[in-house]
């Protein structure tokens, strides 16, 4: 079945169809998606929550893009909303902490990485994710598609619905500021 | 200019740490998943409908009893202001005139 075929399936609710599609795209999405959050059962739910959206909204999907893009576009937003949800969550975390409601969250230590990663560089990749924190929504996300997913400049500027230029703007911002927080982990080490 | 050499080489080995990745698969049952939560999702809204129609019924319910007592109001209202307030007084408290008194 071809693209065009595969959303007209869909558009008409067949669920062969859906079928077809989350066996087709599962895992190249998880494979992004763990380059946002590098829990694997975190990663699922939100891998669920983007098959879910687009079955949801896949009646007003007007094919100005490829599929594949309009479901990276999803899972990257999906991804970030996650991200920002958790950190909310941290947050208030902290504030029940300072009156002792819960526990000092200060002992939940970050030291994640993404499962593709070769053995050799797991350490090395630990240092990476903890410095991509402290990136922008649209940085982190060009540097997770062109360094995880290994998309090309043309299919990331498409996703993130950018220019060329701005997203080698973004990409070089990206990797100047990772530069400057490695660094400081460096010294600090 | 050791340790820079060493601080650059150790960035960008940092940086370039996810060269080479293996591929990573997702959950076979992921669909088993995804339509376990979809239904879910039906169930949930087909209560939540039900609970929407009980409580639009109630509303609807309260809102004719309250009309229907306030028009019982209304009617009785109109046929006690036939009689005037002074005469049903006296008349309630058999009240004699100046008159039949003296």
């Amino acid at each position: 079945m071809n693209e065009q075929q595969l959303i007209y399936a869909l558009q008409n609710g067949q669920e062969p169809a859906f079928r077809l599609l989350v066996e087709r795209y599962k895992d190249r999405l998880y494979h992004t998606i763990l380059g946002f959050i590098p829990v694997e059962e975190d990663a699922e739910d939100v891998l669920q929550d983007v098959f879910i959206k687009v079955f949801e909204n896949i009646a007003t999907f007007k094919a100005e893009s490829m599929l594949g893009t309009w479901m990276y576009r999803i899972a990257v937003t999906q991804s970030l909303d996650a991200i920002r949800k958790k950190k909310r969550k941290k947050r208030a975390a902290a504030a029940m902490s300072w009156f002792g409601i819960t526990k000092d969250v200060e002992n939940i230590a970050v030291e994640y990485t993404h499962p593709g990663v070769l053995a050799e560089n797991k350490e090395r990749s630990v240092q990476l994710f903890r410095a991509m924190q402290n990136l922008s929504g649209n940085q982190r996300a060009a540097f997770i598609l062109q360094k995880i997913e290994g998309l090309s400049q043309q299919d990331i500027a498409e996703v993130l619905e950018v220019s060329i230029g701005a997203l080698e703007s973004l990409l070089s911002r990206a990797k100047q500021n990772l530069k400057q927080t490695l660094s400081t982990y460096y010294y600090e080490e | 200019m050791k340790n820079n050499e060493e601080h650059t080489t150790w960035v960008n080995d940092v940086l370039n740490s996810f060269d080479g990745m293996n591929r990573v698969e997702a959950n076979p049952f992921l669909y088993t998943k995804i339509q376990q939560r979809l239904l879910n999702t039906r169930q949930q809204s087909t209560t939540y409908g039900r609970w929407m129609y009980r409580l639009a019924f109630m509303l609807i319910v309260l809102l004719a009893v309250n009309i229907y007592s306030y028009s019982s109001f209304i009617k009785t209202q109109k046929n006690n202001s036939n009689v005037s307030g002074i005469e049903a007084f006296v008349t309630d408290y058999e009240i004699q005139t100046d008159g039949d008194n003296i």
